[in-house]
């Protein structure tokens, strides 16, 4: 009985050493490991993150010339890039947005680059009746700082410059007997400054 | 006032404050609808050819100003045309330009032949752009349209349609647009 206690605690024993021996092989290598290029791959260290996790979160903002934006955010496992794709709103049409976010630094303030496009539709503005139909294309160029977890829920401030290409439509003015007036009104060139605020956070 | 009203009016002062730098773009529209008087029966019955007269004004000035505070401008005439079923009756059209109170003197607008059958035609100009531009920033004008042609002895009416498309270099605050 003593014996055969003995043994199975030998088993056991062994079993446990072999499968955490392996696990140490296989995650946190002693040792450089040389590929097939004869290239040395560093250990990684048993704390530092999975370097190809894709994170996924969401994002809320409100600004201009974006209007109000809910956003899908995704980590594409650069922990320095944030890319979003979401909706906006900008009081008079609903739109779409997809941009990009450095942020090079990991720290809970973090200066951010952002590029962005957006397309607002054209619409009218809400209780004006006859008013314009406007809608604008728009590029953004914001630098900012992000303040809050680099994973987790982060505030922004984001401003710069925007790229506009705007047009209206049914605009025209005129009474009965003369149409005397303003038609077809675009505008493409910059606007300045223009920001967002918002909140952003991963799953 | 609430939270809500004080991030509305921040947002409000931010795009006011925004300035632009670019190019704007934009159709000033002028159709008036001009009514040209008959001729006598017997003349229009025996088709004569016949000239009649009428002039159309409007006043563009208040817009081209708008247009000139918001930056530097150049206006180009894109259209400049009569239309309406009466055309059919004229086979000559002569216009002239004058400013209203007398600023600027009266001067050939546009000589053209009409098409038979026509139902619009299009004006060239004898002015530049440039000479059209500064007879409608002058202030309400005239435009005297002579028809020559088998005139009816009913009135005829025909739209007289003047379009400028304005190139703007915007540069400013958007409290200007």
């Amino acid at each position: 009985m003593h014996r055969t206690k003995w043994l199975l605690s030998a088993v056991l024993a062994s079993t446990t050493c072999a499968a955490t021996a392996h696990a140490d092989v296989t995650a946190y290598p002693s040792t450089p490991v040389a590929t097939s290029d004869h290239a040395l791959q560093e250990p990684a260290s048993p704390t530092a993150p999975h370097p190809h996790v894709v994170k996924v979160g969401m994002g809320l903002d409100i600004g201009v010339p974006d209007g109000a934006a809910l956003a899908i955010v995704v980590r594409p496992g650069l922990d320095w890039l944030t890319v979003a794709g979401g909706v906006t709103y900008n009081g008079m049409a609903p739109g779409l947005r997809l941009g990009a976010t450095v942020a090079p630094l990991a720290t809970i303030v973090s200066p951010t680059l952002t590029i962005e496009g957006g397309h607002a539709w054209q619409g009218t503005v809400p209780g004006v009746s006859g008013s314009p139909a406007l809608g604008y294309t728009y590029a953004n160029f914001h630098v900012g700082i992000d303040v809050g977890s680099h994973n987790g829920l982060r505030f922004f401030l984001r401003g710069g410059v925007s790229y506009l290409d705007m047009s209206a439509s049914n605009w025209s003015p005129s009474s009965s007997t003369v149409d005397i007036g303003i038609a077809s009104p675009s505008y493409s060139g910059w606007l300045a400054p223009s920001g967002k605020l918002g909140i952003s956070t991963f799953f | 006032m609430t939270k809500i009203q004080v991030a509305c009016w921040g947002a409000a002062l931010a795009v006011c404050a925004a300035c632009t730098s670019g190019q704007g773009e934009v159709d000033v529209i002028a159709d008036r609808v001009a009514t040209f008087p008959g001729i006598p029966q017997a003349q229009a019955l025996a088709g004569v050819v016949m000239t009649t007269d009428a002039v159309v004004s409007f006043d563009e000035h208040g817009d081209l100003a708008s247009l000139g505070k918001v930056g530097t401008f150049h206006a180009t005439i894109v259209k400049n045309s009569l239309s309406g079923s009466d055309l059919a009756f004229v086979t000559h059209v002569r216009a002239t330009i004058a400013a209203d109170d007398g600023a600027m003197p009266e001067v050939l607008l546009s000589d053209v032949d009409v098409p038979a059958s026509a139902t619009e035609v299009a004006l060239p100009l004898a002015l530049t752009d440039a000479q059209v531009v500064s007879y409608l920033s002058e202030g309400k004008v005239d435009i005297r349209l002579e028809l020559t042609g088998t005139i009816p002895e009913r009135p005829m009416t025909l739209t007289h349609s003047l379009v400028a498309h304005v190139s703007v270099d915007v540069a400013g605050s958007v409290t200007t647009l």
